[in-house]
């Protein structure tokens, strides 16, 4: 009896493309199969197989991909610029057969694969949503019936009756997106689609997502974007190569697949360095003052609780209040200290280490690390310190419970000799030393000693700021001018 | 739905029923596609349409002027009307050509054209040389209406044959699709394929009795016409449309066979090279 509440499950799923010598080639190989098919098992089968394989090199594109979607699920597909991803969702869609393996999908299968397929500049806004929606397999009817909701979705006025080439681009992504809206499949499958348009637009598709998923409908995400990821998917796959290399919760495979692609990074960075990233090698002393891990122990953190590059590692971490005390429960606008210590393999300049906040949808609510705190200056730690951190927050955050985790970075000696450091530089440039997973939980409760209301704050961030209030008084200026 | 690396059997696929009913399935999509072509047409020069019809006009003109002005070339059925008379008969074998010439020689790019639905979606890619040969029928039909129109100007009536037109098109309709098909798949694998159609037009336009009449041909180049399918298709159309008359059922039906033939074979062939232009496209 099959598990009713899987949509689609695919079993060892292969594609392997052929890269022709030439065009011609390909026809002849393509003919010299189909002869030895005719005449299978024969002498003469296998000297045309033996001909038909000499016209090509076989590329794997994908290989053994084996997993299941459930209803109501977002699985997420996380991988870098060739390693299958993009494959793997046209397999899914049927635009594409595989070489190997087999796929069973239960259920109607949509597939935003590309942004305005069947898209023309000269034609309206209107005549290529008909299009667009006719090469998905929607007739015109059916789409003269529904295409109200297409333009609600879209948004885009009176615009619909004119040429697209008369658009913004923005425009064009809200159109091509919107006859999405049309369709009402079991499974969908998105390929980095979702990151288009302006906020609100972006919010329109992620509450349609989310409208989706309430109706029972399984997502695939094919992205880039480890915030969608850590929103939305529950599950995950890391694909490398075209082969499966991690399947298992959001964040594990999230934090993987940073890893890889720092270890690319550093692995490039390494091969031109000289082999070691400090930057005076005079300064032989730790010149920054000892700092005491107070008397409660905290938790061991084992190397299968973290990611590592091998030049540090998280050892121990405390989280407790501002008396050292051991405490997992805060209020809120208290203070939360957490203690942790890291062991440095390889000399290293800064380690900025910091501690990551997510509430319980996954959602990064804060992380701050020590070069977010103030500017340091380089320092040589070498290899086999232990240093320990100590870093107080007041969780100023909505009642509810948290998980936290450590992540330590370092940054190349050219960037840490300059005074500003731009995001991008510092995204593109940083290290990962350690990330691990939830080290551990915490809740935040109401207040009890309070005065006036409860809350704090509604939403994610508390914002400083001030409120005043009183009789209206017109200025001045105003009443001159009436 | 079950998806499987076990390709179809070509030979369950060339079941005619199973391609009937392929294609009929997505007559939707044929028929927006088609639309799209001649809208695409239309829109993307300045007064299109006019082009579509003025220019084969203007083309007859000068046709006209050489051949029955400077070389006072003559049909063997006049239908009278003296140059404009000729203008009629002859604007009847362009029409057919050029809508032969213009499905033809688009054939083997429309897969790249279309690549991007190629790789992304599930359309059945047979489909859009089928709405390449739709989108063209429009044109044929607003010729053919030119020289009925014209017929009845000249003579005061249009002959009772007319309607067997439709009739006399269907072999040509057949062997164009299957033509069609077979250079759609090709063209994905020869790129220089249409390079090779253009001259091959070029001269198959004077080997076809377009500007001449088919008894003016010596015996011994008679095989050239015999063996050109427009040849009889536009004999044809000018003994229907003309000179009131029956068409050659004998030869129609020989051609027919043909055309039925290269229909299958072409259907075949595509949906056999379809199988590799993942690899290529």
């Amino acid at each position: 009896m099959r598990d009713r509440s899987v949509l689609a499950e695919v079993k060892d799923v292969g594609r392997t493309y052929r890269i022709w010598r030439t065009s011609a080639s390909c026809l002849k190989g393509h003919l010299l199969a189909r002869a030895a098919a005719m005449w299978p098992a024969s002498g003469i089968a296998r000297h045309l197989v033996r001909g038909s394989q000499a016209c090509f090199t076989a590329v794997p594109a994908l290989k053994g991909v084996s997993f299941d979607l459930h209803r109501g699920e977002v699985l997420g597909v996380l991988g870098q610029n060739g390693s299958g991803k993009s494959t793997l969702l046209q397999i899914l869609a049927g635009a594409l057969p595989p070489t190997e393996g087999e796929i069973e999908m239960h259920g109607k299968v949509s597939a935003l694969l590309e942004l305005g397929m069947g898209f023309h500049p000269d034609f309206t806004g209107r005549e290529n949503v008909f299009m667009s929606a006719a090469v998905m397999g929607m007739s015109r009817k059916e789409v003269a019936s529904r295409f109200g909701c297409v333009a609600e979705f879209a948004d885009i006025g009176s615009f619909m009756d004119r040429p697209i080439r008369t658009y913004s681009s923005g425009m064009t992504v809200r159109l091509a997106f919107a006859v999405q809206v049309l369709f009402e499949p079991d499974i969908l499958l998105v390929d980095e689609a979702l990151a288009v348009g302006d906020i609100f637009f972006q919010q329109k598709c992620y509450r349609h997502l989310q409208e989706q998923l309430k109706r029972g409908v399984g997502v695939i995400l094919v992205t880039h974007d480890i915030d969608a990821v850590l929103r939305l998917c529950r599950r995950a796959i890391l694909l490398e190569a075209g082969n499966v290399v991690m399947l298992g919760p959001a964040e594990q495979v999230a934090r993987c697949y940073l890893m890889q692609q720092n270890q690319a990074q550093t692995a490039e960075r390494s091969r031109g360095a000289t082999g070691s990233e400090v930057k005076s090698p005079s300064l032989s002393a730790f010149d920054v003052p000892p700092l005491t891990w107070p008397a409660a122990p905290g938790s061991v953190v084992a190397d299968a609780q973290q990611e590592s590059n091998g030049w540090a590692r998280c050892t121990r971490v405390l989280l407790c209040n501002t008396d050292d005390q051991q405490q997992g429960f805060f209020e809120q606008g208290s203070t939360a200290r957490f203690y942790y210590e890291i062991e440095v393999l390889r000399d290293i300049n800064i380690p900025s280490a910091g501690i990551a906040i997510n509430d319980r949808t996954g959602m990064l609510v804060h992380a701050k690390h020590l070069l977010q705190y103030r500017v340091e200056r380089p320092t040589s730690v070498i290899a086999g310190t232990r240093l320990c951190y100590k870093q107080d927050m007041v969780l100023r955050l909505s009642p509810g419970e948290y998980t936290y985790h450590v992540g330590v970075i370092t940054l190349p000696p050219t960037l840490q000799e300059g005074i500003q450091i731009p995001e991008s530089d510092l995204f593109q440039q940083q290290i990962r030393l350690v990330e691990t997973h939830n080290l551990g939980r915490f809740q935040v409760t109401g207040r009890t000693n309070y005065s006036g209301v409860q809350s704090m704050h509604w939403g994610i961030a508390d914002l400083d700021g001030e409120i005043q209030w009183g009789a209206l008084v017109e200025s001045p200026e105003e009443g001159h001018r009436q | 739905m079950k998806i499987d690396s076990k390709p179809t059997l070509l030979r369950q696929e060339l079941n005619p029923a199973r391609m009937i009913t392929s294609l009929w399935k997505h007559r939707d999509l044929a028929r927006q596609l088609a639309l799209r072509d001649l809208a695409c047409r239309c829109r993307s020069s300045v007064g299109g349409i006019l082009w579509a019809v003025g220019g084969p006009l203007i083309l007859l003109a000068v046709y006209t002027l050489v051949f029955n002005e400077f070389l006072g070339v003559k049909w063997s059925r006049d239908v009278g009307g003296g140059v404009v008379g000729f203008a009629v008969t002859a604007f009847c074998g362009m029409v057919i050509f050029f809508f032969v010439a213009d499905c033809v020689q688009r054939a083997p790019l429309l897969m790249s054209a279309y690549a991007g639905m190629a790789r992304k979606s599930t359309i059945p890619l047979e489909i859009i040389p089928l709405a390449t040969v739709l989108g063209a029928v429009p044109s044929l039909a607003a010729g053919v209406g030119i020289v009925v129109a014209a017929t009845a100007v000249m003579t005061g009536s249009v002959p009772a044959t007319a309607w067997l037109a439709l009739v006399v098109l269907l072999p040509l309709l057949a062997g164009l699709l299957g033509a069609c098909w077979f250079l759609a798949g090709l063209g994905v694998y020869f790129r220089s394929c249409n390079h090779l159609l253009v001259p091959a037009f070029n001269l198959l336009f004077f080997a076809t009795p377009i500007l001449y009449d088919a008894s003016q041909v010596p015996p011994k180049w008679r095989f050239l016409v015999d063996a050109n399918p427009l040849a009889m298709t536009v004999e044809n159309m000018r003994r229907v449309l003309l000179w009131g008359m029956q068409p050659d059922w004998f030869a129609w039906g020989v051609w027919t066979l043909v055309g039925v033939l290269s229909l299958m074979l072409g259907y075949a062939a595509f949906l056999g090279m379809r199988r590799g232009f993942a690899d290529v496209l």
